[in-house]
């Protein structure tokens, strides 16, 4: 194991600011774009998708680390890291329905969908990729879900703006919303070269 | 060998994750025991969490009324709720005002039971009791609507006012595996405390008017609760003006017989409307309480007679027939029970004619 | 495929027993949402829209509503008969809305077809495209019921 010699904390500020899953990395795209109406259920579902990845990170890495490898079972990961995340999503969903039950209703089919959400599977094959430590790993994943939630946010803040407004017919809705991702993207931009770790 | 490693490896985590989501099924749903302490302990009752306010209550002998059973179309199961059990749910919107709201009035058959729960219950609600009745007879009415009586066991009795309703529970039949709650007026008078009747007129596709009219006889027992409402009569009235149609007849026959037995020397009309003679019933016993008593009347009106009818009573729609025989609304109560379209109606006129919108009653589902 | 929640609750809505004794959906087999989506193809594919056909059978129900439980004809071709019935039935598609226990019968002179509906198949079929499920009691076929209403030849 050569984990790189970053600060995890370097990791976690640069996983939400110049390597934010979404608005750099591009994954996790379509619930980030469906479930972008309302600032609350966005912001629900970015609270969801946060503890989803940390919860993933910390059991994708016991298994990579003390089942997959010493096995020589590596090529699994991809099935291995599916199986964990959507039994994690299940266990969520049933916690969000005894303690949420209004927001488990409005994320309707999303809740599941967070199961193919790449951004997840993103976390727990780069954390492979780039050999980090257990804590590195945590950092990574809490990053991320930080990241993954403000970007979704600060999307649903803007179109509950733009949607009172006037827009040209042929953009409404997914057009708009692919031009203002695209503005959100180049603005974190502006943050590249503070901290990189990719 | 790397097969059976493979294989191995997948299997045991899969196992391991089931087993922790079938853990937290069980410890996520299950809400445990709660606690319902109704008008500052006055009673405490135990539960099992997880059902609605309403059903736990009935469960434990207290009923709130709750025409529609539990589907949030009634808003007759207000509560006043006194701890905090989660935000206002889009059900129950409708039927609350903002005052009620800040309050703590809840719609029980939308809130669910998750923790301890301190309610506030009106005492006359403690009057509500279940009945286990039986079918003593049944009698057709018209082609589409039957009077029911229904006997209690030896002991029960009912303390009602006329015009209140009761609620019945209809059976799994058919396709249909769950019981239904559904609301029925009362046509007996509150003197006679061994049985209520009740006339219940079938309804196209209806779940309990199908299970009354097709699969209970004479001879078989039901569950109803009540005394519910509160469409009974008021007393500072000159005169009653009693409207309906169809099953409404029920409250309308108990209210007239109960100010005739207490001897309560007011005028009443009661306009039925129908649209054929084949419509009308209990025609006799109305012809006979007009004999008796000179002050009520009985004014049938029919919107379609037939020709082999040979009808010589009124004819036309009920709201316009009264109108022939009452010239104002002042110092007059009025009395409706029939289906949603025909009360709007009516209140429509009575209220261009003077009558105040306080006098008018009728019941709201 | 994993079922949106509301979707599951309405589906449970309309099975027998929940609002009425016969549900909604009849003995059809496919998913709410196939029944949706070929209910939906069948009138666009008319050229008219789910709210032109409720709009007409309101039509005819408020035309009969002033004469409630009476045949009136209407244009010398349509023979209409209203019911109204005490109570009021919610709408299984949990969207707060309740309607008056209330049916239309209509026959078609011309035509010599007949169909029936209540106040709540106008309400699913102008705000969700929902005409019930195959073999349902209240079910009307977009088709059918567009031909008999006169919107279509």
């Amino acid at each position: 194991m050569n984990s790189p010699q970053i600060s995890p904390f370097i990791i976690f500020f640069a996983s939400i600011i110049t390597s934010n899953m979404v608005l750099t990395n591009f994954l996790g795209m379509c619930s980030f774009i469906s479930v972008s109406n309302e600032f609350k259920t966005a912001s629900g579902l970015g609270k969801a998708v946060t503890l989803v990845m940390i919860f993933t990170t910390i059991i994708n890495f016991a298994v990579y680390r003390f089942i997959v490898v010493p096995l020589e079972l590596e090529y699994l990961r991809y099935v291995v890291f599916i199986i964990v995340i959507a039994a994690s999503v299940q266990i969520i969903e049933l916690a969000m329905d005894r303690f949420l039950p209004e927001l488990h209703i409005k994320l309707g089919i999303f809740l599941p969908l967070i199961t193919v959400n790449c951004a997840i599977l993103g976390i727990s094959l780069f954390m492979v990729i780039r050999d980090y430590n257990f804590v590195q790993s945590l950092l990574f994943g809490a990053g991320s879900g930080l990241g993954w939630w403000l970007a979704i946010s600060t999307l649903a803040a803007i179109r509950e703006k733009t949607n009172k407004s006037k827009v040209p017919q042929g953009l409404v809705g997914p057009g708009l919303t692919f031009i203002i991702i695209g503005l959100m993207a180049m603005a974190f931009m502006g943050f590249s070269g503070i901290f990189t770790i990719q | 060998m790397e097969i059976l490693k493979t294989i191995l490896s997948v299997t045991g985590i899969s196992t391991v994750l089931t087993v922790l989501i079938i853990i937290a099924e069980r410890f996520l749903n299950n809400y445990g025991e709660c606690k319902i302490d109704i008008n500052d302990s006055e009673k405490e009752l135990t539960v099992d969490g997880g059902s609605s306010l309403l059903s736990s209550l009935a469960s434990n002998k207290i009923f709130i009324p709750s025409a529609c059973g539990g589907k949030a179309t009634c808003g007759l199961c207000k509560i006043k709720v006194l701890s905090d059990v989660g935000p206002v749910l889009p059900t129950e919107e409708p039927f609350l005002t903002p005052e009620e709201i800040k309050d703590g009035i809840r719609l029980s058959c939308q809130v669910k039971i998750k923790k301890d729960i301190k309610v506030s219950i009106p005492e006359e609600l403690f009057n509500i009791k279940e009945y286990h009745a039986t079918v003593s007879r049944i009698s057709d009415m018209t082609h589409d609507i039957k009077e029911y009586r229904l006997e209690f066991d030896a002991g029960e009795e009912i303390k009602f006012k006329a015009g209140q309703y009761m609620q019945i529970e209809s059976k799994p039949y058919g396709k249909i595996k769950e019981k239904a709650v559904r609301a029925y007026s009362i046509s007996s008078v509150p003197s006679d405390t061994k049985a209520v009747e009740l006339i219940i007129r079938r309804v196209p596709g209806g779940l309990c008017t199908t299970y009354m009219h097709d699969h209970i006889k004479e001879g078989d027992r039901v569950r109803i609760t009540g005394p519910y409402g509160d469409f009974y009569r008021r007393d500072d009235s000159d005169q009653y003006v009693f409207m309906a149609g169809g099953s409404g007849m029920a409250p309308i026959k108990s209210i007239a017989m109960d100010i005739i037995e207490k001897g309560i020397d007011k005028e009443m009309f009661f306009f039925f409307g129908a649209v054929g003679k084949k419509d009308l019933y209990h025609t006799e016993f109305f012809r006979n309480l007009e004999k008796e008593y000179p002050k009520f009347k009985y004014i049938p009106a029919l919107s379609n007679a037939a020709p082999e009818d040979n009808w010589e009573g009124e004819t036309g729609l009920v709201t316009d027939v009264m109108k022939n025989y009452i010239d104002t609304g002042s110092g007059k109560h009025a009395y409706l029970c029939g289906s949603p379209g025909m009360i709007n109606a009516c209140i429509k006129v009575l209220v261009s004619m003077d009558f105040k919108e306080e006098s008018i009653y009728y019941d709201k589902f | 495929m994993k079922q949106n929640p509301k979707m599951k609750l309405i589906q449970e809505n309309m099975q027998p027993g929940a609002y009425t004794a016969h549900g909604f959906l009849g003995d059809d087999t496919r998913s709410l949402k196939d029944i949706l989506r070929t209910d939906d193809q069948a009138v666009t594919s008319m050229g008219i829209t789910h709210k032109d056909i409720a709009a007409r059978m309101m039509y005819f129900t408020e035309f009969g509503k002033e004469a409630p439980d009476s045949v009136v004809i209407l244009d010398g071709v349509y023979e209409v008969l209203v019911d109204d019935h005490r109570g009021f039935i919610p709408c299984p598609f949990a969207d707060n809305a309740k309607e008056f226990k209330s049916n239309t019968k209509l026959y078609n002179r011309d035509q010599d077809r007949e169909i029936y509906w209540s106040d709540l198949n106008i309400h699913m079929i102008s705000e969700h495209g929902f005409y019930e499920g195959q073999g349902s009691f209240f079910r009307t076929d977009p088709v059918d019921l567009a031909k008999i209403l006169g919107l279509i030849e």
